[in-house]
């Protein structure tokens, strides 16, 4: 029987502003096995920011329980991320370092030798763009490089379980490409993996799992092949989801 | 392959551009100067403001340790330990103002050389308890201080205000009475301690700020 990397149970999450209330989560829940790659998606504004900032356990949510690699989720406790990569919506990046010495002190903090960090880094950046402004200062880099290092943070550490949100966005073709090989090599080597994107081509390339967010809701949930069992004969996934959307 | 301190201190003496506060420790101990040559009988009230303006520089880096919530997060995505990260910016901010603080009695004697018998140990002294009540004051307030940043300004200022004035009132004890020093040090090493690992805590029960989606 296969383990449990993420477990995610009647999660909910509202906010409240002067201008209203939005509930962008409700009674989300959900699986992904162990060694999985999983996509998230859903349309702008149905959670998934938020669904990946509550499991990155940055924002509470108000019910629900979740469980990372076996162990329960609780608030305040971050210790689980030294075997989870995690790559937000809100770029996690120090402006005033240059890009080798953000990845530098990420992999010193997590523990890495000096040798291995090298090592390591030189490895990781080679197929990207940003290797030729390692050495610039992070906030003159563009968005796409300043979402490639953000990207690259997140596999530093090599953690069992990889949550990134929207890691294409804004990379060109080449650093889509370098990322989508590097996924599928942390996948083969038995890393699960939960992808949020709108890039659904990108997503059935890589993923066996889907769960589909609509309104906060979980519209689908369960593996590629469970899915397209139930379309109609000759519909694409990509026809599916957007029927999803026109229906939910 | 660098060091985690001297990451660090490199992420802080780029936000911070040491070299402008050695510039104005400098100019300010060039105007007194001036001032004490027009009042020679003022040199005292001189020393004071000295003494307060320096103060006030080794001081306000404390307030500040990690500078905008993207450092913050950077932290809590690596799952790293908070209070280990505290200590370690605490040495770090303790080497750079340290620098600073060598600088604070060296320019006042170099220009005024005729007191500089007085001024030397009281001066020390000075530069001693701002560094050792900065980080235990700065870990205290820090906390709130940050959460009261995103909602005004004003009280952000208050707070922070009001506890730059109680470090400045201990170290400005330190420069009337040397003798005291010891004790002040002594007694912010043992609170000190317990800063670290209480501000962690209220660090890691913050949540993200998130904009209304």
């Amino acid at each position: 029987m296969s383990m449990i990397a993420l477990e995610v149970q009647g999660c909910s999450r509202r906010f409240r502003s002067r201008k209203g209330t939005v509930q962008a989560l409700q009674d989300v829940t959900f699986q992904v096995p162990e060694g999985a790659c999983c996509g998230l998606l859903g349309p702008n504004g149905a959670g998934k920011s938020t669904l990946i900032r509550i499991l990155a356990n940055v924002l509470k949510p108000d019910v629900g329980r979740i469980s990372v690699l076996g162990e329960p989720l609780r608030w305040g406790r971050h210790a689980y991320k030294r075997q989870v990569g995690f790559m937000l919506e809100d770029l996690a990046l120090m402006e005033r370092l240059t890009g080798r010495e953000q990845l530098e002190l990420a992999a010193r903090l997590y523990g890495l030798s000096p040798e291995q960090a090298t090592v390591t880094i030189e490895a990781l950046v080679a197929p990207f763009e940003v290797a030729t402004a390692l050495d610039r200062w992070i906030e003159t880099y563009s968005h796409g490089m300043r979402r490639q290092l953000a990207f690259l943070l997140a596999l530093l550490h090599r953690p069992r379980l990889l949550v990134l949100d929207e890691p294409f966005e804004a990379m060109d073709a080449q650093a889509i490409e370098a990322a989508i090989t590097l996924l599928q090599a942390r996948h083969r080597e038995g890393a699960t993996l939960l992808i949020s994107s709108h890039c659904l081509d990108k997503l059935e390339r890589l993923c066996d799992h889907l769960v589909v967010l609509h309104r906060g809701r979980v519209r689908f949930a369960g593996s590629v092949a469970d899915c397209r069992d139930h379309l109609p004969a000759a519909e694409t996934l990509e026809a599916a989801y957007l029927r999803w959307l026109r229906e939910g | 392959m660098h060091s985690v301190h001297r990451l660090l201190f490199r992420l802080h003496h780029r936000h911070r551009y040491r070299w402008a506060a050695f510039l104005a420790v400098a100019l300010m101990v060039l105007l007194l100067r001036k001032l004490g040559h027009y009042a020679p009988e003022a040199h005292g009230t001189l020393r004071l403001l000295y003494a307060i303006g320096s103060g006030m520089m080794l001081i306000a880096p404390f307030f500040e340790w990690f500078v905008d919530d993207r450092e913050w997060l950077c932290y809590r995505l690596w799952g790293v330990d908070l209070a280990e990260v505290l200590r370690r910016k605490s040495r770090v901010l303790l080497h750079q103002q340290g620098l600073l603080a060598l600088a604070v009695p060296a320019c006042w004697t170099a220009l005024h050389p005729a007191s500089w018998h007085v001024d030397l140990l009281r001066l020390a002294a000075l530069a001693l308890i701002a560094l050792a009540a900065a980080p235990v004051i700065g870990l205290a307030v820090y906390p709130v201080v940050r959460r009261w940043l995103r909602q005004t300004p004003m009280v952000t200022g208050f707070i922070g205000g009001g506890a730059q004035l109680l470090a400045l009132g201990l170290a400005l004890l330190s420069y009337l009475q040397p003798l005291l020093a010891p004790l002040l040090l002594v007694l912010c090493r043992h609170y000190g301690r317990q800063m670290f690992t209480r501000s962690a805590r209220a660090l890691d029960q913050m949540e993200l700020p998130v904009e209304h989606p």
